[in-house]
C-alpha cells in the first residue's frame, strides 16, 4: 500500500484526479496507474482504505451507479472540503519536494 | 455513509477485479490468466478489508464496541467455559457484595438520628458497691463492679444538673400486653427520651417532658413496625385509647419513624411508655427498688464539651447522688465512662461478630481462589489460541490490540459475573440480615437498609479487583506470541514459555488446594461439632411433637390437664404425652425459677461447703450461684415424650398430684451432686428455707437440656398442679413420622377449642435445632465452601495434566517405544502432581494450624486440632486428587507408541 509514499500522497493524487472529473473506484486506479507511467508500486486494493478514509473526512461523496459493463460501482466525487484540503496538501507538498530536491541536489542552485 | 459498509466495500471490489479482468481479456490474457493477473494487481484483499474497516473504527469506543462483539462471539463459541466462569464470577462476587454490606449495615452505619456522634451511654464503676434493692443483689452475685443501671434520682441529678450535657435521657426495657398482643416489647422512657435521642415521628407526637408527670394523662408512643403489624397501619389510632395489660388506658399520641430503633438497631419496641406510668403498670415502684429504674441513661453531649470534661462533671454528680443513702461505694473512687453511639450500641454485633468475620473471611477467600481459577483456566486456554494470536500478529494487527482484544474478553466475564453478582447481592438483601440474625440468636434482627449506591460501588470496586486478578496476567501473558514457535503449531516441551504455564498451574495448584484442605478441615470440625451438640441435649428430638395451650377452653375442667393427657393418647399413633409448664428446659434461661433446697448432708457436702447445718443434718443449697437448681413442673408421662430416659425410681402419677404429695424426681447432675453416687430414691430433701418442706425423692432421670453447650444444672421435678399452671405445655411422641400425627392433633385441638402459641403446633426436631442454628449453618457453609474448592481443585489438577499430557505426547510416544510399561507412564505424570498437591497440603494443614484458634469457642466436643477431621481432609482432598491425576494419567498410558511419535 502506502507503504512506498509517504503519507498522504495517495489522497493527494486520488484528490487531484477527482477534481477532474467524478470517477469509480477502478477507473482512479487505472487513471493514477496511467499518468504515472506505472512508475508507482502501488497495489490497486490500497486505494479502497484511502477512499474510506476520505468518505469518513467528507472529502469526498460516493454514489452508486451502473457501469457500462452492468456492474455496480461507486462513483466518488470530490466536495468543497475536499478542494481545500487539495490545495493545502499540494502546497506542503511542493514546500516538501523543494526541500527534498535542495538536500538530493545541493549543487543546483 | 456514517459507518463501515463491508457490504458496499465487497460489492465495489468484486466490481473493481471483474473489470480488470475484462481489460486484460480484452488485452489477450486467457481466462485463467487475467483473473491471476488482475488478484496479483489488486493486492491483499483481506489486509485492504482491515485497513478500511479500522478508518471507520479507529476511535477507542468503536474499536471497544468492536471488541466487545468479538468478544461475545468468542464466548458464545465457548459456552460452556463462559457459563462456568461467569457463574463462578457472579457468585461470589455476589456473596461478598451481600455479606460486605451486611456488615456495613451492621457495623458502620451511623444510628438514623440528629447528630448520633453526639449521643454517649453512661456506665460507671465503683470498687465495694453496694446497691440497696434487687439490682444490688444481681450486681452482688455476679461480682460486678459496674454498671450502667442507675436510678430515677440519679437520672434527675444528671438531668438537672449535669451542664456538659444539652440533654439526659433514661429507658428501662419491659414487656406489655397492648390490647390483644401480649407480651410485647416495650420500654419506659423518660419525658427527655426522644428530645435527647433526636427522633422524628411518622405520624402524631412523640414523648415530651408534660406527658412524663404523674398527673398527666397516660399516653403511649407506638413502634412503626407494629403499629403496621398490629394496627394495620390505621392511622385513626393516633387519639385513640388502648388498653395495656388488660387494666390501664392510654392515648396512643404517635408512632415513631420507621427507621428509628433507639439506639440499638437490632432492636425494635413496639411501644413506649412515660416513666410516669411506671408504678401503675406493675412494674416496681420507684421508691422501694430505685437503682432498678434507669436501665440506661443516654446523654447528648453539650457543643464544644469534650468527653473528658463531661466525665469528671459526671462524677461529681453521680458522687452527690450516692449521698442519698440506697447505695454505698467508694465515693473518691466512682468512674464514669462513656460509650460513643454514632453507631448505636447492639448485642447483635458482638454476638455476630466472630460469624460474619468467618462469613466474610470465606466469601473473600473464594472469591480469590475463584478469581486464581478462572485466570489459571484463561492462561491455560490462551495457550491453545497462540496460533490464532500468532495469525493475527502475521496479519499485521497490533500487540497493544490483541491485548486490548484479551482484556475485553477477560472484561466481559467479570462485567457479565460482575452485573449477575450485582442483581443477586440485591435479591440476597432482605435474606442476609435474618440470616445474621439466626447467627447471632436475635430472630428478629432489624438492619438499617443498605444504601443502593454503597451496594452498587462494592459491586464495582470487587468486579475490578477480581477482573484485575484474573484477567491482566492472563491476557499480558498470552499476547506474548512467539510467531516463528507458535506458527510451528506444536511447542516443544523445553519451551520456556511452556515452563511458565506449567509452573503457574502448579503454583495455582497448590493455592487450590491449600484452600480446599482448609475448608475441609472446617467442615469436619463444624460436623462434628454439630453432632456433638445434638448428640447433647439428652432427649429425643425426632418423633415428638409439642405445643403451649395459651387459653384454655371455656368452662375447662380442674383436671383439663390430665382430661387432655388421656385423650392425645388415644390418637393412633400416639406413644406417649406429657405436660408440663414449658417445653424442655434446663435450670440456666429461667433464673427466677432457682430454688432453695435443703439436702441431707452427706459427709462430703458438709465438710466440703462447711456450712453449719441449719437443720439437724441439712445442707442449705445457694439458691444461685454454680450450684444452681432449677425446677419445673411435669405430668405424668413428662420423660417419657421427650425421650429422657428414667434412670431408677418411678415417673410421677396422676395419684400423687392430686392428693398434692411430697414427691420429686431429681436428674443425674442433682444426684451426683448432693448424693454421689447413691441412689437417692427414697431419700428426703427440703425446699424453701431449711429444713423446709420434706419432699421424698421418687426418681432419678438422666440430664437434658433445652440449650446447646449448657453445663448440666442440677434439676429438680415436681408433680404439675394444674391450678397454678393456666399455659400447659404438651409433648407428644409418636410412633412414625409426626406428620401423619399431626392432622388429628390440629382437629383435636379445634374441636376442644384450645388456643396454642404460635400458628401450629411444633415439631421437636425444629426445637432441637432451634438451639444449633448458629452451628448447623457454619457446617452447611464449610461443606459449601469444602466441596466447592475441591472441585475447582479438581478442575484444575484434571485440566494442566490434560495439558501436559498433551505437550509431552512425543516424549511419552518416546518412552514407549524404547519399552516403558503403562505402570510406568502413570507414574510419570502422577509424579508432576505430587509437588503442588504436598505442596498445597502442608500450607492448608499449616493455615487450619494457625487459624482454627479463631474458632475455637464455636467449637463443642471436638479439639480445634481434631485429628480425625484433619486426618479425614487430608485423606479425602488425597483420593480425589489422585481420581482427577488419574484420568489423564491413564489416556496417557493407552497412547499408541507410534502415534505419538508422529505427534511433533
Amino acid at each position: 500500500m502506502d507503504r512506498d509514499l509517504f503519507p498522504g500522497a495517495l489522497e493527494m493524487m486520488v484528490l487531484q484526479t477527482l477534481q477532474r472529473s467524478p470517477m469509480h473506484g477502478y477507473a482512479l486506479a487505472q487513471h493514477i496507474k496511467a499518468q504515472s507511467d506505472d512508475l508507482l508500486q502501488i497495489e490497486e486494493g490500497s486505494l479502497y482504505p484511502a477512499l474510506q478514509r476520505m468518505l469518513k473526512a467528507k472529502w469526498v461523496r460516493a454514489e452508486w451507479a451502473v457501469s457500462s459493463t452492468n456492474r455496480r460501482i461507486r462513483i466518488y466525487k470530490i466536495t468543497a472540503a475536499g478542494r481545500k484540503q487539495l490545495a493545502a496538501k499540494v502546497s506542503s507538498f511542493d514546500r516538501m519536494l523543494e526541500g527534498i530536491l535542495k538536500v538530493m541536489k545541493p549543487e543546483i542552485p | 455513509m456514517k459507518r463501515y459498509d463491508e457490504e458496499a466495500l465487497d460489492a465495489e471490489i468484486r466490481a473493481h477485479i471483474a473489470e480488470r479482468i475484462d481489460d486484460l481479456r480484452a488485452g489477450g490474457l486467457t481466462d485463467e490468466e487475467a483473473r491471476r493477473q488482475a488478484l496479483m494487481e489488486f493486492g491483499n484483499i483481506a489486509r485492504l478489508k482491515e485497513d478500511a474497516r479500522s478508518v471507520w473504527i479507529s476511535l477507542w469506543w468503536d474499536q471497544l464496541c468492536e471488541d466487545v462483539r468479538h468478544g461475545f462471539r468468542f464466548l458464545g463459541a465457548k459456552r460452556m467455559f463462559c457459563v462456568v466462569a461467569i457463574a463462578t464470577v457472579a457468585l461470589s462476587i455476589g456473596s461478598s457484595i451481600a455479606v460486605f454490606t451486611t456488615v456495613d449495615a451492621l457495623f458502620f452505619q451511623p444510628l438514623a438520628l440528629e447528630n448520633p456522634g453526639q449521643l454517649r451511654l453512661l456506665r460507671w464503676s465503683a470498687p465495694h458497691l453496694r446497691i440497696a434493692g434487687g439490682v444490688g443483689a444481681l450486681l452482688e452475685a455476679q461480682g460486678a463492679t459496674e454498671t450502667g443501671q442507675f436510678s430515677y434520682a440519679a437520672y434527675n441529678q444528671l438531668r438537672q444538673h449535669a451542664r456538659a450535657f444539652a440533654n439526659v435521657a433514661c429507658d428501662r426495657f419491659w414487656s406489655f400486653d397492648v390490647e390483644d398482643a401480649r407480651n410485647v416489647n416495650g420500654q419506659f422512657v423518660s419525658g427527655t427520651y426522644f428530645t435527647t435521642l433526636g427522633a422524628r415521628s411518622f405520624a402524631g407526637r412523640l414523648l415530651n417532658q408534660d406527658d412524663d408527670r404523674p398527673e398527666a394523662t397516660p399516653v403511649a408512643v407506638l413502634g412503626y413496625d407494629f403499629w403496621k403489624s398490629e394496627f394495620h397501619g390505621d392511622f385513626g389510632i393516633v387519639g385513640r385509647a388502648i388498653k395495656i395489660n388488660n387494666q390501664q388506658t392510654v392515648t396512643v399520641v404517635g408512632i415513631t419513624a420507621p427507621e428509628f430503633h433507639g439506639i440499638n438497631p437490632s432492636w425494635d419496641a413496639g411501644i413506649r411508655l412515660p416513666f410516669a406510668l411506671h408504678g401503675s403498670l406493675g412494674a416496681s415502684r420507684l421508691d422501694t427498688d430505685p437503682w432498678s429504674a434507669c436501665q440506661r441513661v443516654i446523654a447528648r453531649l453539650e457543643a464544644g464539651v469534650s468527653d473528658e470534661q463531661a466525665r469528671q462533671a459526671t462524677e461529681g454528680q453521680i458522687r452527690a447522688v450516692f449521698q442519698d443513702g440506697n447505695a454505698t461505694a467508694d465515693l473518691a473512687a466512682v468512674r464514669i465512662e462513656f460509650i460513643d453511639l454514632q453507631y448505636g450500641t447492639s448485642e447483635v454485633r458482638d454476638s455476630a461478630l466472630r460469624p460474619v468475620t468467618i462469613l466474610a473471611s470465606a466469601t473473600l477467600m473464594i472469591l480469590l481462589v475463584a478469581c486464581v481459577a478462572i485466570g489459571s483456566l484463561l492462561l491455560a486456554r490462551g495457550a491453545g489460541r497462540q496460533q490464532e494470536i500468532a495469525t493475527r500478529l502475521a496479519l499485521g494487527a497490533s500487540r497493544s490490540r490483541i491485548l486490548r482484544q484479551l482484556l475485553t474478553e477477560n472484561g466481559l466475564i467479570a462485567t457479565v459475573g460482575g452485573a449477575v453478582g450485582i442483581a443477586l447481592a440485591f435479591a440476597a438483601r432482605r435474606l442476609l440480615p435474618s440470616l445474621i440474625g439466626q447467627l447471632s440468636g436475635f430472630q428478629n434482627l432489624k438492619l438499617p437498609d443498605y444504601a443502593d449506591s454503597r451496594v452498587l460501588m462494592a459491586g464495582l470496586v470487587l468486579t475490578f479487583t477480581s477482573a484485575a486478578i484474573f484477567g491482566l496476567l492472563p491476557a499480558f501473558f498470552n499476547c506474548q506470541v512467539d510467531l516463528m514457535t507458535a506458527m510451528r503449531r506444536k511447542t516443544r516441551a523445553r519451551d520456556s514459555r511452556w515452563r511458565f504455564i506449567v509452573t503457574s498451574g502448579k503454583a495455582t495448584i497448590a493455592l487450590q488446594v491449600g484452600f480446599s484442605v482448609l475448608f475441609l478441615v472446617g467442615m469436619g470440625l463444624f460436623v462434628r461439632t454439630v453432632a456433638q451438640l445434638r448428640a447433647g441435649f439428652g432427649y429425643n428430638p425426632a418423633n415428638l411433637i409439642y405445643f403451649r395451650v395459651t387459653s384454655l377452653p371455656l368452662n375447662a375442667p380442674g383436671d383439663f390437664v390430665e382430661r387432655t393427657y388421656e385423650e392425645l393418647r388415644r390418637i393412633a399413633g400416639v406413644n406417649a404425652v406429657g405436660a408440663s409448664v414449658w417445653p424442655l428446659f434446663a435450670a440456666d434461661e429461667h433464673r427466677e425459677q432457682a430454688l432453695r433446697v435443703c439436702v441431707p448432708g452427706t459427709a462430703k457436702d458438709a465438710t466440703a461447703s462447711g456450712a453449719a447445718a441449719p437443720g439437724a443434718g441439712y445442707v442449705q443449697v445457694p439458691p444461685r450461684g454454680p450450684d444452681l437448681v432449677g425446677q419445673e413442673m411435669v405430668s405424668r408421662g413428662y420423660f417419657e415424650a421427650w425421650g429422657v430416659p428414667l434412670i431408677s425410681g418411678t415417673d410421677f402419677d396422676w395419684q400423687q398430684r392430686r392428693d398434692n404429695e411430697r414427691v420429686t424426681i431429681v436428674n443425674t447432675t442433682f444426684s451426683r451432686q448432693f448424693f454421689g453416687e447413691e441412689n437417692p430414691v427414697g431419700r428426703t430433701i427440703g425446699f424453701g428455707a431449711c429444713p423446709g418442706l420434706a419432699v421424698t425423692i421418687v426418681g432419678v432421670v438422666a440430664d437434658s437440656t433445652n440449650t446447646a453447650r449448657l453445663k448440666p444444672a442440677p434439676m429438680l421435678y415436681r408433680p404439675m398442679n394444674v391450678l397454678q399452671v393456666r399455659t400447659p405445655t404438651f409433648a407428644v411422641r409418636t410412633a412414625y413420622e409426626p406428620d401423619s400425627v399431626i392432622p388429628q392433633i390440629r382437629r383435636f385441638l379445634e374441636a376442644q377449642g384450645i388456643r396454642i402459641d404460635g400458628r401450629d403446633v411444633s415439631l421437636g426436631i425444629d426445637y432441637r435445632d432451634r438451639m444449633i442454628v448458629r452451628e448447623a449453618f457454619i457446617a452447611r457453609l464449610m461443606i459449601g465452601l469444602a466441596l466447592a474448592t475441591l472441585f475447582i481443585a479438581c478442575v484444575g489438577l484434571y485440566g494442566l495434566l490434560t495439558y501436559v499430557v498433551e505437550r509431552q505426547t512425543p516424549e511419552i510416544g518416546l518412552r514407549m517405544a524404547v519399552g516403558a510399561q503403562a505402570n510406568d507412564v502413570v507414574c510419570m505424570v502422577l509424579g508432576q502432581t505430587i509437588t503442588p498437591v504436598v505442596t498445597g497440603l502442608a500450607g492448608g494443614l499449616a493455615a487450619a494450624y494457625w487459624l482454627t484458634r479463631f474458632i475455637e469457642t464455636l467449637l463443642f466436643g471436638v479439639r480445634r486440632l481434631d485429628f480425625v477431621s484433619f486426618a479425614m481432609a487430608c485423606g479425602l482432598l488425597v483420593i480425589c486428587a489422585v481420581i482427577a491425576a488419574f484420568i489423564p494419567a491413564a489416556r496417557a498410558a493407552r497412547l499408541d507408541p507410534m502415534r505419538a511419535l508422529r505427534c511433533d
